[in-house]
């Protein structure tokens, strides 16, 4: 795999990162799909519900929405047949590190570990060909002061930093850009995992930034409360990416995105450490820094700990389901509960596509009341209410908080459900929706098994453009593939997953089938560029929760104007004059390597 | 000559495939399936479509507005909005179509030798019709354009258009009702500040796009042309129709420009008439079908060609950047003038694609027409002119009248010839007036187009091209050659010749016009609109004609190109013009109560145009034979060709 001469070391860390996680893929080493001796598609390993069981309507599916052939394979190469390039060698770094008693390493495959997220882009270039430019040096501190001390070496040895939670990123904000002379460091978080306290008077709970989501809720739960955020990637996304990417959790109209989490931080830049001297819940005092250095990216410096709102674990949690005869219907339910503010912990709605890929995931059960039940509903729904099966799409939710509270906001839902022809589901119904969240993106790895390319973004937009985004952009995704040459039906799909006052987040799901095509990565980056453009032209943002990264950097300078551009850039250059966060997302900086001036 | 490409030239006669069909019962009676929708619904009856509009947001707030405004209750207003509605909307189905479809197709059987459309282009229109709006963009000139399109969709299952058609017409008693049932909904003239109106009328249009429940019809001439070629596109409508598109409603319109050509024209003489001044009649019932026989004559072929189609989406890629109306919702100047760019377009590709049958090259270029052969030509002469209309044209003589019906009527059978040749026409009249040196004919070329602009319809921003592009057409077509700078004439067959004299005329009536109106300011104050100016111009022309009939042509008497020169005069600063400005779409949030009507006058102000002219020695005066006088009256003209150039001098004198 590698032409590296010698491999520097100082006491690496054992880290899941390394043990396991898939190096070339989504999630744990043991669990994927894959398509067992009978043809049918099954999932491996024994973390998720899922696991062990036959999907027997996913082939099918694939075959008929994706034209996916099981005898047309795009297997990815190995591990070993990856070539990996030779750390740019800084020999002061290593030497300072190794005073500061700071574990560090450079062999290749832990450097390639920390190269890359989890883009289209990410994910061809680990299969099926090589990442231009990796990480020269991976570190590790275990504490904030470790932190400053490896700022101090890296500054005076000419190096890069960018800091890594836990590696989830979508929009190729951990890639080191590839003009980048200095040596990298990746500044691995993960052994900064501790909660340091939780204040049960005050509900808040202090922890370092590199915690991993599920084990955040996994302490807090134990002690009786919950942190309520929960973004799809919890099994691994990390406190302090979340800061850094404005993330946004599904349970946010309960408990509150991010930024209405977060109540006090530590930042490290090169100027020195940042940190407020009062944990309130509200100040006035002139513009909010937090606010700054929330979605920052990771180009500022490094968040080293936070102090969050946590909650008293709720008495239930409960999920339901509605169908509707079509989308227009779900997204007027929507508008009409945002409008009440009579939203559940969280809600979802998914367009016809997706209901019938939901239905595809289902699996083989061997219970014939089960399947009964399922056909007797089936027949309800299409034969005396008069849906279409090719019109109708769901609606998932989760309600959270005391018994009766929770019977409440169910009844209003339902009742207002009614109004827009929308037919209760059922709990198991809305539990499964939820179940699909955490399988789609092992299933994008099935799907490249057999030349699928296949990628989610997201928007926000208000109120009175949802529906119109959301048709035309599905319908631009189809009508560029074909235009660029796609020959096999295109998946484009989304659903409304976050309601607001104003308006909502709509996430779209797209894939097409490459084979047959030269250039399958370009044409994908044409239509998903073709697609943000329509996004925009038709009222959406640049992103809701997944960042800039580099990825979504050319719609900066339209989404907030030249001056706001200056401030950013004014920001960047009086914290990090050298750019020693050198990640280059979300904004241009003169003077340095990847500066298109 | 220049070598237009025709596209989907594979023409198919609709009529043999009525007749295959087994006949118009059994052709109308066919099963149909019109494509699936791509819009979040079927398409929709028309009362939920009104209703939708009703409901709609932009005709409530307008409500709202109105209701503060007139100090009344909301129950009145919204009262006169159901009213405007109904008086507006469609009433379409299906089933109406086939009922009157049957009567419609038997009379066509019997007008019509041939029908031809281009096949091809409906299969490519029919796919696109499923997924994205269409909007069908004739050429017009005649009643019979909205009948063959319908009819036409219908032939290839496709989604029947909404047809933006005049208010005028819906109050025909018996045809308003059919074309109302068949999918016509019915517009004002013209709305000035009416924003309740204005607001109902776009959503009611916009919601038919958005939806995608019909494909759309409607004519960017703004209404029927009366002179055989195309008329200064209006913008208004397709500006209402592009909105959605720019403002991210829908993903896509397709635009289809449609050329529609006829051997003959159902309502040939009643625009020579309408030309002259004599009041439009009453678009009536009776007026259509059975006036002066129509049933029983032969109006030969038509040919329908639907143009490539054009995709707003990729026309507009490049030239506008819609998110900006994620903050403001008006359309921005650049966006108007891109709008108003591909009117003009439309128009050209119109003319690119229309078919030149045989009879206006005969009206135009073959000497000898015997006229007496020409059987409609005759019944013209005869009739006599103040049975036409109760009302006269005072002060116009009636004799003189008479003659120019004729004229008229042939003129504008020539008219359509005119797209075909016009910007080598052009050339070839700058380069008779020996202008020679290649920049100075691209300035003369501009110039001239620029005083024609209304008459010869170009796209915005072309004209530098059109110009390269004609000198090469003529090039190739060895009519000229260039050494160096210079070009000279070869014009062995005297196409030159030829050429030139269908530019001359229109030079010499724009002179003529100049002259009409030089001199007296107070009798032009005194005229209080456009219409009044055009008739004051025609009795000008009418007393120099009657001093010396050599004079001028009986076709400059046409209200047509009287009304675009005064217009072009009035663009060109040379005439003033006090009449309120044509309504433009007012925007919502600022309501003003309506103006007042001002009182309309012109006045000269500048004399510029004229000293271009002459700066372009454009000798007027030299040639004798004026391409138009054919025929009876030219023969006698022939004599008198020193007279001529005294109108030109004279008006440059009194200028
Ligand atoms: C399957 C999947 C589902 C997802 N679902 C959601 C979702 O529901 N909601 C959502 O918001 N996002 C989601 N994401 C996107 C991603 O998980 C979020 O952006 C997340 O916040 C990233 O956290 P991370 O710890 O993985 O950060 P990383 O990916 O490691 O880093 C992201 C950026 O933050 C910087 N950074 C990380 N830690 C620090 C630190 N301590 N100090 C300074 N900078 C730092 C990095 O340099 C980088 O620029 C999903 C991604 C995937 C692949």
């Amino acid at each position: 795999m590698a032409s590296q001469t010698e491999v520097l070391e100082n006491n690496v860390p054992p880290s899941y990162r390394d043990k396991i996680l898939k190096w070339n893929g989504w999630g744990y080493n043991d669990s994927y799909f894959k398509v067992n001796s009978d043809g049918h598609v099954t999932f491996t390993g024994d973390k998720y519900d899922i696991s062990g069981k036959v999907m027997p309507h996913l082939r099918p599916w694939f075959e008929a929405n994706l034209g996916v052939d099981l005898g047309y394979e795009t297997k990815s190469q190995t591990i070993d047949a990856f070539v990996i390039p030779p750390p740019v060698d800084n020999d002061e770094i290593y030497d300072m590190l190794k005073e500061r008693g700071i574990s560090f390493s450079n062999s290749p495959r832990i450097r390639l570990m920390r190269a890359h997220g989890h883009t289209v882009h990410d994910m061809i270039n680990l299969r099926h060909g090589k990442i231009p430019r990796i990480p020269d040096l991976v570190v590790w501190p275990k504490s904030e002061k470790d932190v400053v001390s490896i700022l101090e070496a890296a500054q005076s040895a000419h190096c890069a930093i960018i800091p890594i939670g836990g590696g989830t990123s979508v929009s190729s904000a951990l890639a080191v850009p590839e003009l980048e002379k200095r040596c990298v460091i990746s500044m691995d978080m993960a052994l900064m995992d501790r909660i340091i306290w939780i204040d049960r008077n005050n509900l808040t709970c202090r922890a370092q930034a590199g915690i991993i989501g599920q084990k955040l809720e996994r302490e807090l739960n134990a002690k009786g409360f919950t942190c309520g955020h929960e973004p799809d990637s919890i099994e691994f996304s990390t406190l302090g990416g979340w800061i850094s990417t404005r993330a946004s959790g599904m349970k946010k109209n309960k408990y509150g995105n991010i930024e209405d989490l977060l109540v006090h931080l530590n930042f490290v830049s090169t100027k020195g450490t940042i940190q407020r001297q009062c944990q309130v819940p509200r100040i006035s005092a002139g513009p909010d820094i937090l606010q700054v250095i929330l979605g920052s990216e990771g180009t500022l410096g490094v968040i080293t700990e936070a102090t969050i709102k946590i909650f008293p674990l709720p008495q239930v949690k409960k999920y339901g389901s509605f169908v509707f005869p079509t989308f227009e219907r779900g997204v007027e339910f929507f508008r009409e509960i945002a409008k009440l503010r009579i939203q559940p912990a969280s809600l979802r709605l998914v367009d016809n596509e997706q209901f019938i890929m939901g239905q595809a995931l289902k699996t083989e059960d061997n219970s014939w009341w089960h399947s009964l039940k399922s056909s007797l509903s089936k027949m309800y729904i299409t034969k005396w209410k008069g849906f279409s099966v090719d019109q109708m799409c769901a609606v998932t939710c989760v309600y959270e908080g005391q018994n009766d509270e929770v019977d409440e906001q169910e009844r209003r839902l339902n009742e207002l459900a009614e109004k827009f022809q929308g037919v209760a589901g059922g709990e198991e119904n809305g539990k499964y929706g939820y179940r699909l969240t955490f399988a789609i993106a092992y299933l994008r790895d099935l799907g490249m098994n057999y030349g699928v390319l296949g990628e989610s973004f997201e928007t926000s937009v208000p109120w009175d453009k949802v529906l119109t985004l959301c048709n035309n952009v599905k319908q631009l995704i189809r009508r560029e593939a074909k235009k660029l040459g796609v020959q096999y039906p295109v998946l484009a799909s989304c659903r409304v997953t976050q309601v607001y006052d104003t308006g909502a987040c709509v996430y779209f799901y797209f894939g097409f089938n490459s084979r047959g095509l030269t250039n399958g990565l370009e044409i994908y980056d044409k239509i998903e560029t073709a697609a943000r453009d329509e996004i925009i032209a038709c009222g959406g943002s640049i992103s809701h929760h997944h960042g800039v990264g580099k990825l979504r950097k050319q719609w900066m300078l339209s989404t907030h104007g030249a001056v706001s551009i200056g401030l950013l850039k004014a920001i960047k250059s009086e914290i990090d004059p050298a750019n020693v966060f050198a990640n280059a997302n979300l904004i241009d900086i003169i003077g340095s390597p990847h500066s298109k001036l | 000559m220049p070598n237009r490409e025709v596209l989907y030239p594979q023409y198919v006669d609709w009529l043999s495939k009525l007749d295959d069909a087994g006949g118009p019962l059994k052709w109308i009676t066919k099963q149909k399936h019109f494509p699936e929708h791509s819009g979040p619904n079927a398409a929709r009856y028309w009362k939920q479509i009104n209703e939708a509009v009703f409901r709609s947001e932009r005709v409530q707030l307008a409500i709202e507005e109105e209701v503060i405004r007139r100090k009344c209750q909301r129950v009145e207003v919204e009262k006169e909005a159901h009213a405007i509605l109904d008086k507006m909307g469609h009433k379409y189905s299906i089933w109406n179509v086939k009922g009157f479809g049957y009567v419609v197709t038997k009379v066509l059987r019997r007008l019509f030798r041939g029908i031809y459309v281009n096949e091809p282009a409906m299969k490519e229109i029919l796919k696109l019709s499923g997924q994205y709006p269409v909007i069908f963009m004739p050429s017009h000139k005649t009643y019979m354009d909205f009948i063959l399109i319908s009819l036409i969709c219908y032939e290839y299952d496709i989604e029947l258009p909404a047809i933006a058609a005049g208010e005028d017409f819906a109050k025909m008693a018996f045809m308003g009702e059919v074309l109302r049932r068949s999918g016509a909904f019915f517009m004002r003239r013209s709305f000035g500040k009416d924003y309740l109106y204005w607001a109902i009328f776009s959503e009611y249009v916009q919601q038919h796009l958005v939806h995608n429940d019909r494909t759309i019809e409607f004519f960017v001439e703004g209404g029927r042309s009366r002179t055989g070629k195309s008329v200064s596109p209006k913008y208004g409508l397709i500006q209402a129709v592009l909105e959605p598109f720019l403002k991210g409603d829908v993903l896509d319109i397709i635009l289809v420009p449609v050329a529609m050509n006829y051997d003959k024209i159902l309502e040939e003489m009643l625009y020579a008439y309408e030309l002259l001044g004599f009041p439009k009649p009453k678009e009536t019932t009776s007026a259509l079908l059975k006036a002066r026989n129509v049933l029983n004559r032969d109006y030969g072929k038509c040919f329908v060609t639907f143009g490539k189609p054009i995709s707003a989406r990729d026309y507009f890629n490049g030239r506008i950047y819609r998110p900006l109306h994620n903050l403001d919702k008006t359309l921005t100047m650049e966006e108007k003038s891109e709008i108003r760019r591909l009117a003009h377009f439309i128009v050209k590709e119109q003319n690119a694609n229309s078919i030149l049958t045989v009879w206006p090259l005969a009206c135009n270029l073959f000497e000898s027409i015997d006229l007496s052969e020409v059987d409609f030509t005759i019944k013209l002469l005869k009739m006599p002119i103040d049975k036409e209309t109760g009302r006269k044209n005072e002060g116009l003589n009636k004799e003189v009248m008479g003659l120019a019906v004729t004229r008229i009527a042939i003129d504008n059978y020539a008219n359509s010839m005119l797209p075909f040749c016009a910007y080598e026409a052009i050339i070839a009249f700058l380069m008779s007036s020996r202008i020679v040196k290649n920049d100075e004919l691209e300035k003369g070329f501009l110039f001239v187009l620029s005083l024609l602009n209304r008459e010869i319809i170009s796209v915005p921003g072309e004209e530098k091209n059109e110009f390269q592009k004609a000198m090469h057409r003529m090039r190739a077509a060895n009519m000229i050659s260039g050494k160096g700078d210079e070009v000279s004439k070869i014009d062995e067959w005297a196409w030159i010749a030829k050429l030139e004299r269908l530019i001359r005329p229109y030079m010499k009536h724009f002179l003529i016009v100049i002259n009409c109106l030089s001199g007296d300011n107070e009798k032009l104050a005194k005229l209080e609109s456009t219409s009044k100016a055009i008739s004051y111009v025609q009795q000008q022309m009418i007393l120099l004609y009657e001093k010396d009939y050599s004079l001028l042509d009986l076709t400059y008497l046409s209200s047509d190109p009287i009304k675009n020169a005064i217009q072009t005069l009035i663009d060109r600063k040379i005439l003033k013009n006090y009449q309120p400005h044509p309504p433009h779409p007012p925007q919502p949030q600022q309501p003003h109560p309506p103006h007042p009507q001002q009182h309309a006058y012109l006045q000269q102000v500048q004399q510029q145009v004229l000293q271009q002219v002459q700066h372009l020695k454009i000798p007027l005066s030299e040639k004798t034979e004026i391409s138009r006088q054919t025929g009876n009256i030219c023969n006698s003209s022939r004599a008198c060709s020193n007279s001529s150039s005294r109108v030109c001098s004279n008006s440059i004198h009194i200028l």
